[in-house]
Formats: C-alpha cells, structure tokens, sequence
C-alpha cells in the first residue's frame, strides 16, 4: 500500500491536515490541499489531546478526491472500523459522488466526515450516525451535514377484502422514539447487502403477522415513480438517509380468518418486537394513525388506481 | 436537596448500579432496585475508566420511579447538561410517561437512557442522539430504544392556480443525508418551545419559497386525524421522535407569478441553505419525488376532499 506515500511528498498535506484540525479557521485551506492530494487509503494514528481522537483514515474513491474521516470523541477503534467499512457508508459515500450527487456540483466540497457513534446490532451495523463538514465553495457557507444512517427499508400496504368490506393489516408495536405504541404498516429495515425489497417484505409480513404472501402476488407502487426519484421514498431527508420501497398486496380472506388476525400477538418476542396485528376498514385508515408510511402508500395505491396503473 | 440521601441510605443501591454498569448480565436485578430506590435529584461522579463516563445524573418524573441518565463515552459535561436539560429530551420523558406512554404498560421498564451525542445549532440543541435501555419485563426481551431526537416540524402543501391548471410549490435543496438534491414540501423544523406550528408554516414558506402567505389561510391538514393518534405524523418512528403537521393553503396566481417563482433561488444562503423554488402541475405530483411529506400531504389532502372537509 502506500509507503511511498509515507514520505517526503507526502508531509505537506499531513501536516496541513493536522493544523486545520487544530484550527478550523482554515477550512478553506483544507479543501484546496485535500482535492491536489493523491493520498491512497492511508491509516494514522498520533496522540492528540483526550478532547479530540487519534483516530483517522484516508477513504479513497474512484475517480474522486479520497474523503478525510475522524472518529468523534470517545469513539472506540474496532466502532471506527466497522462504521468505515459498512455498507451504510459506502452507499453514502456512492450517493454523494454518484451521478445526481451533491459532490457533482462545482460549488460544492467535502471536508471531512466525523464518525459521531455506532449501533451495532449483534455484529453487522445497525445505525451510524455522522457529521459530514461539507461547504458552498461560492458563499463559504456551511451546509448541514448530520446524518442519522440507518440505510433501505420496506412497507406493505397489504389490503384483505372480505364480505364485501376491504380492510388494511397494520401492526401496532412500542415505539421507544415516540414513547408510545403506535399503529403502523408492517415494514422491515434491509439486513444485508443483497437489495432483496420484495424478499424482505414477505419475510417481514409474515414474522409480524403470520400472514404469507407470495412473492409473485406483491406489488411494488414506488416502482411508479419517475425514474428520476431513484424510485424510494425518503421518510425525512433532512436529517436521515432512510429509503423506503412500498408494496401493495390484495386478497380475499374468510370472516373467521379476519376474526382471527384481529388482536393477534406476533413478532420475534426474544428480540424484543412484541407486536399485535389489527385490521382497520380501508375507508377509515388514513384517519387512524399517525404512521406517515400508511398515509404514503395511500398516496401511492390511490394515485395509481386512478391513473388506471393496478388492475 | 438530597443531603440525607447521600448516607448509608444510599449506598446498597449505589453499590448494586455500579456492578451492574460493568456486569449486563444483571440487569434484572437493576429493575427491581431502582423502582423501589426513593433517590431524588442526584448527581455523582466517580472517576472511572476511560472506557466509561463518569457523568450521570438521576431525572426526577414526578409520579414516576426516577430516570438514570448516564453519558455515553466522549461526551462532554457542557454537552451532557444541555442534552438533559433540553426540551426535546423532557418531551421525550413526557411521551414515555403520558397518558399513552410505554411505561404506562407494566410489563415495560426503563432501566437508564444513555445520551449518545449532542448536535448544537448555535446556542441551543439541534439534535440529541440517546440509547434507551428498556425491557419487556415478561420475556425479559430488550425493547428496541435508540433514539434520534430532533422534536416536531411543519410541512405544507401550497396549491396555485393558474389558467385553470393547479401547481403545487416545492424546494429544492442539498440534502446531504441521501446524497442528492431532492424536490420536496416546504417545510422546516419548530426551533422554539412555543409550540407555534402555523407560525413556523407561515415563515418557513416565505424564507423557503419568497411567497407572504397569512396565517389564517392555512389548514391544517393533520387535524382532521382521529384524536387518539395525537394529530401528528411520524415519519420515521422506530428511530425518530419527528412529529410532522401538514398545513394546506390554496390560492390563484397569474401567469407572470407562476413564471416567476420557477426556478428561484431563495433561502438563506449563508446559513447553507441554497434552496430553489419548483413548480409542478399538482397531477403529476406523486410522482415527481421522492420525499414522503409529498405523498403524505396527497394522501392527507384527497382524503379529506373526499370526504367533503375542505370547502
């Protein structure tokens, strides 16, 4: 790896890098030195104050300038590693410099990126959270970069006609964000690298409500959207790169199996999901809860009706 | 305050959290502890390792069993006092201990919440990353608790008509967390504790978008949820306490107007927020973005035309 790049021709960058983190009056300076740079991925670890970490490394990108990336304080070394190396940051990182990305923009530069903390879930990253020092080359300004990372997910709008009447499944599970328990569509994050939408919602449909739907008989209503989009829905761009795909599935069922799914306690109990199903009267579900997922695949499922899209 | 409450009364309680803080198997016997423990408002600090922090602090709930709330590692005293001292975080313990709060269920304890990370904007609390630690006391199940804190927002759906065509008024701004400019609803987070949604509505479009509009032509479009749903949207609930209220305003512009909000730059530049005004005929809205408080806002709109709410 780079240990040519340990010496002489490198030092004037590192110790421009070092000053800057030292003295942030100098973000303009960092950015002219970091874009000339041609460091590959390169590790540095030097004892610094207890205030700031010793932890940083070099990403490199492809046809970009590598990305500077510090851990917060207090961030352990194996956290720092495993919030670089997943895959939640690399889709990150992909996003920015992709073809719509923020970083085609001239204007537009990255600093560096400040692991702020990581939520393992067992041993894969659950939720990352980071500051991205990103500017408006044009007005100096900086541009908000906090991100809460917690990467795809899926929601069902799963509506079951029965005596005439169509009624919408829902779950209603303890929501510790909101303090309370609330009502909402069956949905589930992604838990691997696979991009399996479909896989996932049949998978989830049927651990929360025992239900199980075919692949073939869901379909996916964020598909309708303009390519342009990237066909997901953000929940809450501003602050988080959530990204949800919408699924609708349609069936008949019985009075008695409608009886029995009403109140029925499901989910992974053991990993703390304890999760009842409810059955609401489609006609009345965008009343009944406060889940922007059921009001989202309303928008989606009527819009496309009208539009003449779902048979 | 507490003077008696740091002798031996004190000290068989200390002894089993600190044991416990370094022994998770035993968090059982934490439960039972602190809801029997009578501690008041009490603040201790211990050096320890590095590893862990050694600021904490015991919320006083009245009515309620007290809160441990700890820091997690790196997190400054200044960042720590302002995380517990901020509305979001008393929101949130009111949430949790309200009329149909969590812990109103018996079988759900809070054993301590740990404040990950703080965001400043300026002089007050941005953002507030925290780690609830919650179990279902039946199963013994760890109930899912991280948190993303950044309290409750407006968004709005402004329909101009124009030569009997209606356009809906969009932004479109950097949003760094997915990487990408995105088209969405003018909108903004409440940055005060005076709960003034339609205030915010009314600023947040003339600052977003240049367009004056009056307060008491706004509707609230959110009211028209069932009252037990709190008449709030939850965008992203399994990791966020947003709660979004969706405002409607419908007015008549001429050509000349329309034309000029197209593609105007507007927002404040130097707080880093280059935004640019769209204009999208209403019916291809749906499918024109990606952001859900578009598609929320449809949902919410059509429904309540529908059912003859709007004049």
């Amino acid at each position: 790896m780079a240990a040519r790049a340990r010496t002489l021709v490198f030092l004037p960058a590192l110790s421009t890098r070092l000053s800057t983190r030292l003295n942030r009056a100098t973000n303009l300076a960092i950015t002219t030195t970091s874009r000339k740079c041609k460091l590959l991925s390169v590790r540095m670890a030097s004892s610094q104050s207890a205030a700031t970490s010793s932890l940083t490394r070099d990403v490199a990108l492809p046809g970009f300038a590598p990305v500077q990336v510090v851990a917060g304080p207090g961030l352990s070394e194996p956290d720092f590693s495993n919030a670089i190396d997943c895959s939640l940051f690399k889709q990150w990182l992909k996003n920015m410099h992709g073809e719509k990305g923020i970083l085609t923009n001239e204007r537009i530069s990255l600093i560096q990126v400040q692991i702020q903390g990581v939520d393992m879930f067992g041993s894969r990253v659950g939720f990352l959270k980071f500051k991205a020092d990103i500017i408006d080359k044009e007005t100096g300004a900086k541009i908000p970069g906090i991100v809460f990372s917690r990467g795809p997910a899926v929601a069902m709008l799963i509506l079951l006609e029965s005596g005439g009447q169509t009624y919408a499944v829902l779950t209603e599970q303890v929501r510790v964000p909101v303090g309370k328990f609330i009502l909402e569509l069956p949905a589930g994050m992604l838990d691997d690298d696979q991009g399996d939408f479909v896989g996932t919602a049949v998978r989830e449909v049927e651990e929360e409500t025992g239900l199980k739907l075919k692949v073939e008989d869901m379909i996916n209503l964020t598909s309708f959207l303009d390519h342009t989009t990237g066909q997901g829905v953000f929940p809450s761009p501003g602050g988080c790169d959530e990204d949800l795909r919408f699924f609708l599935y349609r069936g008949k069922v019985d009075g008695e199996t409608l009886k029995m799914l009403q109140g029925k306690e499901t989910g992974l109990r053991d990993h703390g999901e304890l999760i009842k199903v409810h059955v609401v009267p489609y006609s009345k579900l965008w009343r009944t809860t406060s889940d922007a997922k059921v009001l989202c695949a309303i928008a989606l499922y009527e819009m496309a009706k009208k539009e003449g899209l779902l048979s």
